[in-house]
């Protein structure tokens, strides 16, 4: 899975959620998957790597800077890097304005695997594609 | 004589009183008899009259005189005077008689077939309009009864509706609780099978402790509907030993790497005594904990406190009270929910269910204790739990 972009991508899942953090952190280390792990938006903004290819998976509700509030961060510092939203409260108009502004994806907890992957791999291959469109010598 | 009508006679000579109850009486009204207007104007007071025959010529207080009054009482306005009267000797001025508000004048010697006939009609003149103010009483009464039913009905319908919001937010409280535990399993499922589905699969190690951790969420999750289930039935509650201080501890081992993430710092004043078993539902106890430590954490980040700390304190007073105390630095409790906090669905935080402070009381409360917020003078806000000391009891059945 993933196997042809698997090597110089990341996941970073961001979520106030440890053991969620966590059983996500497992599962893609079992598929051989990079990922980073953030408790709070703001650590992950303090720490993650623009340039790095991969794509975020985020919680929407968390406490101090929530999912959304991030993702405005994201756009405002001129970041492409993509972003997937989970939630446990999903309802069709949280999912239109993450849609909105400007989210990859939106995802129900708990996470259908196959559309999560999915997502994830078009997530990745579209922020290759931004990055090689910008920067083509790179 | 229920349904009789009234009439009022006035005269001051009581052998006109016989002759006019003679006359009227085959109506078998009720009549009323007064010999001076005086005592008339007295009488207008206590009944309600279908007629007055007013006699004109009275010693003291004439009948012209007393019809004035009479009609300047607003209640009397309408109600038919009409004057006896010696036309010869009394020379009265009629014109003058029925601006005062006559309805007829008889004069005597009074004609039986006259007076009763013009009485008669002024007896059914009352009547029916009795009537018709009874029936329109009796509509206004059906009215207001109808707007009455329509305004319970409502009243249910606003009783449903809060039920119907309370379950609404229970059950989004459940599924938010189960989400979490949820999400862990499945996405420990779908690594086992990744792994196990590699035919060159090696790290059983990691599966089994996958499992492992996959298996304790199911546990919390059965914990968590176990909990709802006992705060809707409000269950009985399970006593067992329990050392408080080290509850405290693991509780807060269990928070540690959410708290610490955030830079919080957590400083213990706990009570010697308390490290001897007391009595205690050991799981509310750790709801009640788990639940407040969050909160100030919430409300630490939220509020960007420099140096956020909570310090947890425990006590056991002189007269056996058990206090645990939570403070933290943050930016306190508003002042419009100070006082019902601990209600169901009163909530600060702007997506908080306001459910959590709520089981806090009631378990608290389900052990005789309290539980109060308050805010601390220097800033931060204080849950101070009181709780009865009890101790294992001596072995029964001696």
């Amino acid at each position: 899975m993933f196997e042809n972009i698997k090597k110089q991508s990341i996941l970073y899942i961001i979520d106030d959620n440890v053991s969620v953090c966590k059983s996500l952190e497992w599962m893609f280390d079992s598929i051989g998957f990079q990922t980073k792990t953030f408790n709070s938006a703001k650590h992950f903004l303090v720490e993650f790597n623009p340039n790095q290819i991969g794509c975020a998976l985020v919680d929407v509700r968390m406490p101090g800077m929530s999912g959304l509030e991030l993702q405005e961060e994201i756009h405002k510092r001129n970041i492409l890097l993509p972003i997937i939203f989970m939630t446990g409260h999903a309802d069709s108009e949280l999912a239109t304005q993450c849609k909105e502004l400007g989210a990859f994806d939106f995802l129900e907890k708990p996470i259908d695997s196959k559309k999560l992957f999915i997502s994830i791999e078009n997530a990745i291959n579209y922020h290759c594609g931004l990055i090689n469109a910008l920067d083509p010598a790179d | 004589m229920e349904n009789s009508v009234s009439i009022l006679v006035v005269d001051d000579l009581p052998e006109n009183h016989v002759a006019m109850e003679a006359i009227l009486s085959k109506f078998h009204q009720n009549i009323i008899f007064a010999h001076s207007g005086t005592q008339a104007l007295r009488l207008i007071l206590q009944h309600e009259f279908a007629v007055i025959l007013l006699d004109v010529n009275m010693p003291g207080l004439n009948g012209l005189e007393t019809a004035r009054i009479i009609r300047s009482r607003e209640k009397n306005n309408y109600t038919p005077i009409i004057f006896l009267t010696c036309l010869d000797r009394d020379q009265i001025d009629i014109n003058e008689g029925y601006s005062i508000g006559a309805v007829d004048f008889i004069f005597k010697p009074i004609n039986p077939i006259i007076l009763s006939s013009k009485v008669k009609v002024f007896i059914d003149l009352f009547t029916k309009s009795t009537l018709a103010f009874k029936l329109q009483e009796e509509l206004e009464n059906r009215k207001k009864a109808e707007i009455q039913s329509i305004n319970q009905k409502r009243q249910l319908d606003i009783a449903e509706l809060n039920r119907f919001t309370a379950i609404k937010e229970l059950t989004s409280a459940i599924s938010h609780e189960l989400t979490q535990p949820l999400t862990s399993i499945s996405n420990y499922i779908t690594g086992s099978l990744h792994l196990l589905s590699n035919p060159d699969f090696l790290k059983k190690d990691s599966l089994i402790s996958a499992l492992e951790i996959a298996k304790n969420e199911t546990y919390r999750a059965g914990e968590i509907l176990h909990r709802i289930k006992n705060f809707s039935r409000k269950k009985h509650i399970f006593f067992e030993n329990v050392v408080l201080n080290n509850l405290i501890m693991n509780i807060v081992s269990l928070l540690e790497d959410r708290i610490k993430s955030n830079n919080i710092n957590i400083n213990f004043t706990l009570c010697d005594k308390l490290n001897m078993p007391v009595l205690l539902d050991k799981i509310q106890i750790e709801q009640v904990m788990i639940n407040l430590l969050k909160n100030s954490k919430e409300a630490l980040i939220n509020s960007k406190t420099k140096d956020p700390t909570i310090k947890i304190e425990t006590l056991l007073t002189k007269s056996n009270k058990i206090i645990i105390e939570i403070k933290d630095n943050g930016p306190g409790i508003d002042a419009s929910v100070l006082n019902n906090i601990f209600d169901l669905y009163v909530t600060t935080k702007e997506k908080g269910i306001g459910i959590g402070l709520a089981i806090c009381r009631a378990a608290i409360e389900a052990h005789r204790g309290n539980i109060i917020a308050t805010n601390n003078l220097n800033g931060g806000a204080i849950f101070k739990i009181t709780l009865p000391l009890k101790v294992k009891e001596e072995v029964e059945n001696v």
